[in-house]
């Protein structure tokens, strides 16, 4: 494996690392690997994820970039002249093309965390060359399950329930109906990780002309963000109007907090998304 | 600003230069000792800030990723004190070699200034030394990650509890070995030599012990300015 400094885009104002595995032809073969930001979080990615991570895949034969968007890291500084969506998507597309131009991979897959999630859908879509994505915490929507599994504990207890029932159920209904169509936060304690997310109609539309045009897609959720995901199954109750066809994969880790802290619990996250590559990507020897 | 890697196969570093461009033209480099694990990456834009502004008062400066943090080679597992050590050294001559002095002023935020105190103590080309938010004791510095580390725990989810061991602190696991070098570094000012100028800064608010602000990124910090200028008092 080696690893040298990039600096690409226009004005060289992007800076990255480029790890490339020891024999550089196993890479046209494979796709590369885009490595985000989470936040404001420098290009190592959540306790260094994204370093490990490179090197992890790239002794399988998978080159990667990890890098800074405008604003972040070692990246220039966001001057503020585009909307700061429209400069990160801009700086996307810079990535993607200096990676595949490097590497001399057909395609690659992005893997982003948080906002680095929010990014890498839009990326993907505009983007035909990104053959996978992975979201770590990505869109989520509150389904009837994720109420159950928010207020279902206290239900059990009857005085709790009365209580609940009484001062609860209409705000509840009131809020499930507008949560179900937008995504907005509830009122609960400030969080850090708290965001916005677009429509569901409109994520729904994107996510069937993903998968319609063959990208693979893995959609992860930690048990860090109960504020809006808290059970194994809500990615399909939230998308349940989509057709999979068998080119979506989710997994809940409930074990984990939202920047993967806990050692064995981030290496479980390596280990599951290198799986992912492996069966999902991996061309068998001669099929070249 | 040109980040690159340096140093050797086994402590490959990487590595951020900054050139002086301001006008007041001090030749004395510096070079900033970033903290370890969870407050390094805490604390990265707020290393780099400081960076910028030292170069733009006129100084050549060099900040680095310590072995087994960010881009450098290792894991921190394997990290030792003799090793951080090490880092600084090559750090030392590499910063030498770019801006042609051989004099040159160290700053540490957190463990990183207890390592540039314990460098000072050894290399006789270090003559200025700043101490920001120093881990004083070390001791007192493990206990606290220990305690931040509890209190996460008794965040999350019941499932990770059993999961994270002893030697982790907040996504960084460290030897048995590394953690009682740690807690065997004590700074004592008087112990520096007398050729060492020492500046302590002290951030305000210090939040590096709340449990409720540990996972977030420093984007700006008070202190950087009366640094800046601290050391901008003193051209040599």
């Amino acid at each position: 494996m080696t690893e040298r400094v990039v600096l690409f885009g226009p004005g060289s104002e992007l800076t990255g690392i480029l790890t490339q595995p020891d024999h550089a032809a196993v890479t046209t073969e494979k796709p590369a690997c885009l490595l985000m930001n989470a936040g404001f979080l420098h290009r190592t990615g959540f306790n260094r994820f994204n370093t490990d991570f490179a090197r992890m895949i790239a002794e399988k034969g998978h080159a990667s970039l990890r890098f800074d968007l405008h604003g972040l890291g070692d990246s220039a500084k966001y001057d503020g002249k585009k909307q700061y969506d429209d400069q990160a998507l801009l700086d996307i597309q810079g990535a993607i093309n200096f990676l595949l131009e490097s590497t001399g991979a057909a395609n690659c897959i992005i893997v982003g965390l948080c906002s680095g999630a929010d990014y890498a859908h839009p990326a993907a879509l505009q983007d035909q060359r990104v053959a996978g994505i992975v979201l770590l915490d990505g869109y989520a929507y509150r389904t009837l399950g994720f109420y159950i599994h928010d207020y279902g504990p206290g239900l059990i207890n009857p005085k709790k329930a009365f209580r609940f029932l009484g001062k609860k159920w209409f705000s509840l209904i009131k809020t499930l109906k507008r949560t179900e169509s937008s995504g907005i936060a509830l009122n609960k304690p400030a969080e850090i990780y708290v965001r916005d997310f677009p429509k569901k109609k409109k994520i729904v539309r994107e996510i069937q002309q993903l998968i319609d045009r063959g990208a693979e897609l893995y959609y992860i959720y930690s048990g860090g963000v109960p504020i809006y995901y808290n059970y194994a199954n809500q990615f399909r109750h939230m998308f349940r109007s989509v057709h999979l066809k068998d080119k979506v994969c989710f997994k809940y880790i409930k074990e984990a907090d939202h920047i993967y802290t806990v050692n064995s619990v981030r290496n479980k996250l390596m280990t599951l998304v290198s799986e992912w590559m492996e069966e999902r990507f991996d061309v068998p020897p001669g099929a070249v | 600003m040109r980040p690159f890697f340096f140093g050797t196969d086994a402590l490959r570093c990487f590595g951020v230069y900054h050139a002086p461009s301001g006008p007041h033209g001090y030749t004395r480099p510096v070079l900033i000792c970033s903290p370890i694990g969870h407050e390094y990456m805490r604390s990265y834009h707020t290393i780099r800030q400081l960076a910028e502004q030292l170069a733009a008062a006129g100084r050549h400066v060099l900040r680095f990723d310590w072995s087994g943090h960010g881009d450098s080679q290792g894991s921190p597992r394997e990290a030792t004190v003799k090793t951080w050590l090490a880092n600084i050294e090559v750090a030392l001559k590499e910063l030498q070699n770019i801006s042609g002095e051989k004099v040159i002023a160290i700053a540490g935020l957190r463990f990183g200034a207890t390592l540039a105190w314990r460098a000072a103590m050894t290399k006789s080309n270090i003559e200025d030394i700043v101490l920001w938010d120093a881990t004083y004791s070390g001791k007192a510095y493990l206990q606290e990650l220990q305690e931040l580390h509890a209190d996460f725990l008794k965040r999350t989810s019941s499932c990770a509890k059993g999961l994270s061991n002893e030697n982790e602190f907040l996504g960084f696991a460290y030897s048995k070995e590394l953690q009682q070098e740690i807690a065997s570094l004590d700074i004592s000012v008087h112990e520096i030599p007398k050729r060492c100028a020492v500046h302590s800064f002290a951030s305000t608010p210090n939040t590096w012990a709340d449990g409720n602000l540990w996972d977030h990124v420093i984007l700006g910090n008070p202190a950087i300015g009366p640094i800046v200028a601290c050391m901008n008092k003193e051209p040599s």
